[in-house]
């Protein structure tokens, strides 16, 4: 006769064995996730209110004969020890920074009329700066937009498919990766987005993301079966995949020529980058976990808090330069000057 | 959130996603209330990604079975069965005993109270003693004990004896 704990125990991991498959949870957590995290804001931002008003009272109460103060300058970023900000800040390589995220408060973007950085609205927690122009992929959460400028409202580009946003290399367009298909947001052209189906994200199953090839005609997909595979961008259509393991670590992933690429391995990702050889698939060296952009000359630059280093494609070190303090912790985007 | 830290959570969630929905399958028994007890609590872990990312999984688990005790208190009850319908053990002799054992055993799990079928579910599907279940559920070991004796005692009244015998809590 069987024990009634052996029973349960089969009749526990039947039911989980009945559980259905993950369809898309990751995209829907962060939907999700975002409301959560705005409402918390919300929700600390009404009760710092709330209390500067309960300090406040017995002043306008007892003082109502004292002048008014003068308006508080307007605030500059509060992210840099010097003026910095004043101009395009220079990189080693020869990129500028076009903006800097992370930070609820104090994300910024450059100006490239004025060649100083301004203060985003902080209803956007993310911030992509272009490559080439003054402009910003922004999110609130829960939808991507177009900031133009400093004086501008956001362009009216808003859509689901609508994470991991990557700024083609010349600026003109944002590719973004949804669960099932892909969209390009004609940015410069203000046009609309283009959605293409793509049924290789099904078999995408780490980090999955497209990339855009330097070329700005072809798109990049890493395939969880192996293999990174090259798309049409205008058509979808599937040109040919390379022999390389592991995904594109971000926009600046890929050589100049096409001919390396840098990738995260999904298997250790707070592991070194390595950079392969897309020919063949050879990992030819490895450079650290950070914001990585290969340069003009096939060098690689990292960015890690205040530290902005350069590589070559072997993975030895060329070049240090120390940031402002306050770039520790924040995301760079970069572009040319 | 920094590039590096969505990738890390589209790769916990691809890495770690079945094994959560079974868990919130196991205390449901249903896939709609799995997938959205699961997402519920992801999307917790995505608001707080930066700070509990090297501990995540432990961290979504608790919300799991926490949201899922949090949610029987709560008016509504879904997904339990009444004692009512928990069917009369099979004397259909063309099924094996062993399965129709686990049917009945199944159906009347799912009768039980949410807290005790947290209880059987950390013990018997995920193997954790008694001292981890009381710490992941926050509550004593004793409580912990006392609940799966209960549930069993529920189950062996719902089953019946002369299917099962009982085994007592490990």
């Amino acid at each position: 006769m069987k024990e009634l704990e052996e029973i349960v125990g089969a009749a526990v991991r039947d039911l989980a064995d009945d559980a259905p498959p993950p369809f898309d949870l990751a995209t829907a957590a962060r939907t999700q996730g975002r409301r959560i995290r705005r409402r918390r804001r919300t929700a600390i931002g009404s009760a710092a209110v709330a209390l500067l008003l309960v300090a406040a009272t017995p002043f306008v109460v007892f003082r109502q004969e004292r002048e008014a103060l003068p308006a508080a300058p307007t605030p500059s970023p509060s992210v840099a020890e010097k003026d910095w900000w004043d101009q395009p800040y220079q990189l080693p390589g020869g990129l500028i920074v076009t903006a800097l995220t992370g930070s609820q408060n104090d994300n910024i973007m450059l100006d490239r009329l004025t060649g100083t950085y301004w203060q985003i609205p902080r209803a956007y927690e993310m911030v992509w700066g272009s490559p080439t122009a003054t402009g910003a992929v922004v999110s609130d959460g829960s939808t991507l937009r177009v900031l133009h400028g400093p004086d501008s409202a956001t362009s009216s580009v808003s859509n689901k498919v609508g994470f991991s946003p990557q700024w083609s290399p010349d600026g003109d367009r944002v590719l973004t990766t949804g669960s099932k298909e892909y969209a390009i947001w004609e940015v410069a052209a203000g046009q609309g987005q283009r959605i293409q189906k793509a049924p290789l994200l099904r078999d995408c199953k780490v980090i999955c993301y497209f990339t855009w090839l330097p070329n700005g005609k072809e798109i990049a997909l890493p395939q969880a079966s192996g293999g990174i595979v090259v798309l049409d961008s205008e058509t979808g259509n599937e040109l040919r995949t390379l022999p390389v393991q592991g995904s594109p670590a971000g926009p600046g992933a890929w050589s100049p020529d096409g001919q390396f690429v840098i990738v995260v391995d999904a298997a250790d990702l707070k592991g070194p980058r390595h950079v392969v050889d897309v020919r063949h698939g050879q990992v030819i060296g490895t450079v650290p976990d950070s914001t990585l952009h290969f340069l003009d000359d096939e060098r690689i630059l990292s960015i890690q808090d205040t530290t902005a280093e350069v590589y070559d494609v072997k993975g030895r070190l060329l070049e240090t330069q120390t940031l402002p303090a306050a770039f520790a912790g924040r995301t760079v985007s970069v572009g040319r000057p | 959130m920094r590039q590096s830290l969505e990738d890390e959570f589209t790769a916990f969630v691809a890495a770690r996603g079945q094994s959560l929905l079974r868990i919130a399958h196991a205390l449901t028994g249903d896939p709609d209330a799995a997938q959205d007890l699961v997402q519920g609590a992801l999307a917790k872990a995505y608001a707080r990604w930066p700070r509990i990312h090297g501990d995540a999984e432990a961290y979504v688990r608790k919300i799991i079975y926490n949201d899922r005790v949090s949610a029987w208190r709560r008016p509504v009850r879904r997904n339990e069965v009444s004692v009512a319908d928990v069917p009369e053990p099979a004397v259909d002799n063309r099924h094996d005993q062993a399965v129709t054992d686990r049917i009945t055993v199944r159906e009347a799990l799912l009768s039980l109270p949410t807290r005790q079928r947290a209880v059987l579910v950390m013990r018997y599907l995920e193997d954790r003693s008694v001292e981890e279940t009381a710490e992941m559920l926050g509550c004593r070991p004793g409580t912990v004990a006392s609940q799966a004796s209960r549930a069993l005692d529920k189950l062996r009244a719902l089953v019946g004896d002369q299917r099962v015998a009982m085994g007592g809590t490990r």
